[in-house]
Formats: structure tokens, C-alpha cells, sequence
């Protein structure tokens, strides 16, 4: 088999998994998924700068907020936003954008997963099966260079495909745990009222659903 | 015996999962009374109450380290009862409704591991604070152990009265129907 027959079949078999998710989560929402990874993608390539001054700008409000500048006077309050650092520099530019789009797009997928928010229609399996495929070449083509930083720093060997699988794993549990280390890291110079912030927004999300069946019981 | 902070993990994510069993309409109920009693535990910290009941009880000949140690003892044995009692027999549930699916698992998983971090980081905080009595710790604290020391229930906030927020929150979220 050629090398030009081995990316074309890699090319239907990943077309016909996205065309099979379609075809499960119907035209409606696979149109959706389309129409908001596509239009994020270029409104945050185009007009990103927009989202990284608003990044910027609650950076040094907190800074602001964290040194007490709120009750300063205006000269002190000046400085100190002067002084802050930008959180969002042009080296984290780039991934900060694909952190938000990628964002973005996971919501997307799982509200038009719900059968609450996407109302299922006659399914049209063909036209759901394009779209899907059609899902599949915008991811390929949007994740791919993405995905290639991370293939680019590893040699796979041609022979042998379950070695390269181990490889590709143990590379990616290697990405995952620095990230999570750097997260921590990160996660530990939060301030006290970010802690408090954090702890009581997540406990009044999980709390919310639960309210008005209050009841004691064994 | 290993770093204090792997036993501190292990109650945790003991905890954690005991939380997606159990599910987080209970589990939410022991995290208020935890919280409150985290804040009310270190008010009374903070004032040196519990030295002074310890000198009231005359449990013990008040030399320096009896002292420590009859402390802790008595905090000890006051969070574990609160804590037995909050699992044990007619409990305090947030919600007679159950959250279902993965939503429901990942919000037990967290929930239990917040009570199981109120739970083991507040044992810590006052082995701690009391010099680590009945031999708890032999060897110096790892540095991951120092860098915990300051995110236990009682050192998060500035105040350990900022639990008081959330733990009200739930309460009267828990009320208003």
C-alpha cells in the first residue's frame, strides 16, 4: 500500500467516525457544531485582541482589588494598575485564544447533545452524516497543527504500531502531568478570596438543581 | 510511617468516594455543619478557649506538653463526635433528590472530597498547631507537607469565619424552596 493510500484510508475512516457521531446527534445540532466552531474561530483570530485587553483589563482589577487600590488614593490606584503585569503577553496570546475557543466548542457539543436545548427533529441520516463529515474535516484541520507540536517532538517507529501507540501515550501522560503540575503551581498563588469565590460558586452549582426537594431523612 | 500528607490524601479521596455513594444532596448537609464547625473551632482556637477548659477540667498536672496534648485530645474528640454524628443515624440531607448520571457522580466525587479535606485538614491543622503530640509525626514535614500547612481549612482564608459564607449560603439555599 502506498503512502498515499494509507492517509487516504486514515482520511475516510476519520470522516466516516465524525459522519457516524452525526448521524447519532442529528443535523440540527451537528449544524450548530459547525456554525459556532467556524464562526468562533475566525472572530477570535480576527478580533482575539478584543478578549485578551478584557483578559488584561480583570487581571489588573484584581491586582488592583489585591493591593487594596480601591480605597487608594487615585495616584496610588494609577500605579499600581500601571504596575501590574498583563496576564494575557503574546507569548500565552495564541493559547489562551485556543484555550477559549476550545472552550467554547466542548459547550457547544454537549448543549446540542441535550435533547432539552436542540429539539430532535426527523432525523435526516444522510444530510447528518455529511455534516458530521463535514465537522470532522474542521477539526482535522484546526486540531492537526495543534496535535503535530506534540507528535513533532517524538520519533514513531513505522514497524510497529503498538509500540508507537505506547509511545503516544506516554508522551501525552508526560503533557498531561506537567500541565497539571503547572495548573497546581498556578492554582496555589490564588489569593484567599478567589479560593472563596471558587469554593462557594461551585458548591451553589452543585446545590441549585438540588433545591425546593429539601427533606431529613435515614 | 510515610509523609502526614499522603495519610492527609487518603482521607480525601476515601472521602471522595464515600461522597459519589452516598451522593451530594447528603453529602452537601456534612459540609455545612463541617464548615461551621471549622469556624467555630478556630473562634474558639483563636481565644485561647480551649487551653483554658483544659486548666478549667484540671484533666491533666498542666505541664507545658500535657497541656498540648490533652488539648488536642479534647478538639480531636469534639470533630469526631460531629463528625460520627453527622454520618450516623437521622442526618442532616441537603435534598431528598438525587443528582443522576455523571453530573451526579463528579458532584458527589467533589463534594466528599471537600468533607473529607474539611475532616482531615482540620486534624491536621491542630496535630499542627499542637506540636504534633502522642508521637504523630517523628521526622521533619516534607516540603509539599509545609507548602499544605498553609492550605488547611483553618489557614485558606485569613479568617476561618470566611466558611461561615458558603456554609450560610447552602443553608438558606437549602430552606428557600
Amino acid at each position: 500500500m502506498t503512502n498515499e493510500t494509507q492517509v487516504l484510508v486514515a482520511l475516510i475512516l476519520w470522516l466516516f467516525l465524525f459522519g457516524w457521531i452525526g448521524m447519532r446527534r442529528g443535523y440540527t445540532a451537528e449544524l450548530w457544531l459547525l456554525l459556532i466552531t467556524v464562526i468562533t474561530w475566525i472572530l477570535l483570530q480576527e478580533q482575539g485582541d478584543v478578549l485578551v485587553r478584557l483578559a488584561n483589563f480583570a487581571g489588573k482589577f484584581i491586582a488592583l482589588v489585591q493591593a487594596g487600590g480601591l480605597t487608594a488614593e487615585t495616584e496610588e490606584a494609577v500605579r499600581i494598575v500601571a504596575e501590574a503585569p498583563n496576564v494575557i503577553t503574546e507569548d500565552n496570546r495564541q493559547g489562551f485564544l485556543f484555550l477559549v475557543w476550545a472552550l467554547i466548542v466542548l459547550i457547544t457539543f454537549i448543549a446540542t447533545s441535550s435533547t432539552r436545548l436542540v429539539k430532535p427533529k426527523p432525523n435526516n441520516r444522510f444530510l447528518s452524516f455529511l455534516i458530521g463529515a463535514v465537522n470532522g474535516l474542521v477539526f482535522a484541520a484546526l486540531l492537526l497543527p495543534v496535535l503535530n507540536n506534540l507528535l513533532e517532538t517524538i520519533t514513531l517507529p513505522q514497524d510497529s504500531a503498538l509500540e508507537g501507540l505506547l509511545i503516544v501515550i506516554g508522551r501525552f501522560w508526560m503533557l498531561l502531568a506537567d500541565s497539571l503540575a503547572g495548573a497546581w503551581s498556578w492554582v496555589l498563588t490564588w489569593p484567599a478570596g478567589a479560593w472563596l469565590l471558587l469554593i462557594t460558586a461551585l458548591l451553589v452549582l452543585i446545590a441549585w438543581p438540588l433545591r425546593g426537594s429539601a427533606a431529613g431523612k435515614k | 510511617m510515610g509523609p502526614i500528607e499522603i495519610l492527609f490524601y487518603t482521607v480525601v479521596v476515601i472521602f471522595a468516594f464515600i461522597g459519589t455513594v452516598r451522593g451530594a444532596h447528603r453529602e452537601l448537609g456534612n459540609s455545612i455543619i463541617f464548615m461551621y464547625v471549622v469556624a467555630i473551632l478556630r473562634f474558639v482556637d483563636e481565644r485561647g478557649w480551649s487551653e483554658r477548659a483544659v486548666e478549667v477540667l484540671r484533666i491533666t498536672d498542666l505541664e507545658a506538653g500535657r497541656i498540648n496534648e490533652t488539648a488536642f485530645l479534647l478538639i480531636s474528640i469534639v470533630f469526631t463526635i460531629v463528625v460520627i454524628m453527622s454520618y450516623q443515624g437521622l442526618t442532616f440531607d441537603f435534598s431528598s433528590q438525587q443528582l443522576k448520571g455523571l453530573g451526579g457522580f463528579l458532584a458527589g466525587l467533589g463534594v466528599g472530597a471537600l468533607n473529607g479535606y474539611l475532616i482531615a485538614g482540620t486534624f491536621w491543622y491542630y496535630a499542627d498547631r499542637y506540636e504534633y503530640p502522642f508521637g504523630l509525626l517523628t521526622g521533619p514535614l516534607t516540603p509539599v507537607g509545609q507548602t499544605l500547612l498553609g492550605y488547611l481549612p483553618q489557614t485558606l482564608f485569613p479568617n476561618a469565619m470566611y466558611w461561615v459564607i458558603p456554609a450560610t449560603i447552602l443553608l438558606i439555599l437549602r430552606i428557600i424552596r
